[in-house]
């Protein structure tokens, strides 16, 4: 009892998961608690007695929401749009007027209503297909790629269904006036020999089109495998022999292979070509390769975001470019690291080492690396420079940037 | 869910509609009317384009 009265309260919805067709026997089923197949063999019966039983079910998935409260899914079926619901229904009710005015004798033949009927009904829609055409189109923030790739396929159905109609509305109409019957004698051997050949060509032409596609994509395959044979050749092999040649200099070796690193993780990320100065990051990664090259310590780089090489951002990687050398003359020969962020609001850099470290207040006032490479060229171009450095604690030049 | 207290014109119009085929077609039982093929068809359409209408209508808003 309690399973019934649970049954009872819960709304009446058709049940989609137990659906044969439309769900309406296995929802009505689950509110009464009885079998949907005893439901089922019901509709069938009434539906085999007179046909009610076909019109019962089409008005119960109508009028029977989905499980979800949604409308029913019928309703749904044109396109989920409400502009089809609407289209539907006028189309349905002048199609009721007209059987109508057919049965009262208030009629000028079927030659004539029935295409033009037909002609109206296509026309409708090309007319809103080239209506919808001329309207602005959304820019691509507001409408995602799927959406429109989905409107697209709406309209050209729309137009081909539009197409179709009054098409099928003038031979309809040639056909009632026998227009059509010399016509049928050149049309259907053409057409019995158009289909023939089509079924016995088809399959040629599908092994033809699968042949080409295969042929292409080994093509694809095999370029881009060529293409990889003359990256390796031109940058690992070589680097390769040459630290063969300096395995005596372990550290031309490092910096060799280091240098290689960069070039092949640059190329593997499919991004700018190493070496290439047109952004910020970018010449920052070529400032700190050339400083490592320079003077043997690695320099390890980290840059998120990017901006624009402009002339305050050249100054900001000459002055870190300044840094990381005092960094790598006198970091102790540890590893510099550089953090660089490039946001909204400006651009930061921040090149650490773990030297001895030095009292920034002490600098003989003749040593014009940190106090003109570094802070008067930032303050020259509306940044600023801080040197945080103890002695024993390691260095870190802070450099800011903010956005004009 | 849908609101079981908010007003649903649709639902209104597909039940005047269906109580309309349901009357007259209770009428052709009786033989108070005589409610021939030719007649029933017209009106099953027109009933399923007035509740397809409504909802369309309804939906726009």
């Amino acid at each position: 009892m309690a399973g019934m009265s649970a049954a009872a309260r819960s709304p009446l919805r058709r049940d989609r998961e137990g659906a044969v067709v439309g769900g309406v026997c296995a929802g009505l089923g689950r509110r009464l608690g009885i079998d949907p197949i005893v439901l089922r063999l019901v509709f069938i019966a009434a539906t085999a007695a007179g046909g009610v039983g076909f019109v019962a079910y089409g008005l119960a998935w109508v009028l029977i929401p989905g499980e979800d409260g949604t409308r029913s899914g019928v309703l749904r079926v044109p396109g989920s749009r409400d502009t089809w619901s609407v289209a539907t229904g006028m189309g349905l009710l002048t199609l009721a007027a007209l059987l109508l005015f057919r049965e009262w004798g208030l009629w000028i033949g079927d030659a004539l209503v029935w295409p033009a009927v037909l002609a109206a009904g296509g026309g409708a829609l090309i007319w809103r297909q080239s209506a919808g055409a001329a309207a602005p189109a959304p820019t691509p923030e507001q409408r995602s790629e799927r959406d429109r790739r989905r409107a697209e396929g709406d309209t050209l159905g729309r137009a081909a269904l539009g197409v179709a109609l009054v098409v099928g509305a003038a031979l309809l109409f040639l056909y009632f006036n026998d227009a059509l019957r010399p016509a049928r004698d050149i049309l259907l051997p053409v057409v019995v020999v158009l289909v023939a050949g089509t079924l016995i060509l088809a399959p040629w032409w599908i092994r033809l089109v699968r042949g080409l596609a295969d042929e292409r994509a080994e093509r694809v395959r095999s370029q881009e495998r060529a293409e990889l044979a003359a990256h390796l050749h031109d940058s690992v092999l070589q680097t390769l022999a040459l630290m063969q040649r300096q395995a005596d200099n372990p550290r031309e070796v490092a910096g060799l292979a280091r240098r290689q690193e960069r070039e092949l993780r640059a190329w593997l990320n499919g991004g700018r070509p190493f070496g290439d100065r047109s952004t910020f990051a970018a010449a920052l990664e070529l400032a700190a390769a050339e400083a490592e090259d320079a003077h043997g310590v690695a320099v390890d780089v980290v840059a998120v975001g990017d901006r624009p090489l402009d002339d305050d951002a050249e100054a900001l990687v000459a002055a870190a470019r300044e840094a990381i050398v005092n960094a790598s003359k006198f970091g102790g020969g540890e590893a510099v690291s550089v953090y660089a962020e490039a946001g909204e609001d400006g651009v930061e850099v921040f090149v650490r080492d773990r030297g001895p470290g030095f009292d920034p207040a002490a600098i003989p006032a003749d040593r014009r690396g940190v106090r003109e490479s570094i802070v008067g060229r930032m303050e020259r171009h509306g940044g600023e420079a801080t040197i945080n450095s103890v002695p024993g604690g390691g260095t870190e030049v802070e450099l800011r940037l903010r956005r004009a | 869910m849908m609101d079981r207290d908010k007003f649903d014109p649709a639902s209104l119009v597909a039940g005047l509609a269906i109580c309309a085929l349901g009357v007259l077609l209770m009428l052709d039982q009786v033989d108070a009317i005589d409610l021939r093929f030719n007649y029933l068809w017209p009106a099953l359409l027109a009933t399923i384009g007035a509740i397809l209408l409504a909802v369309g209508l309804a939906g726009r808003r």
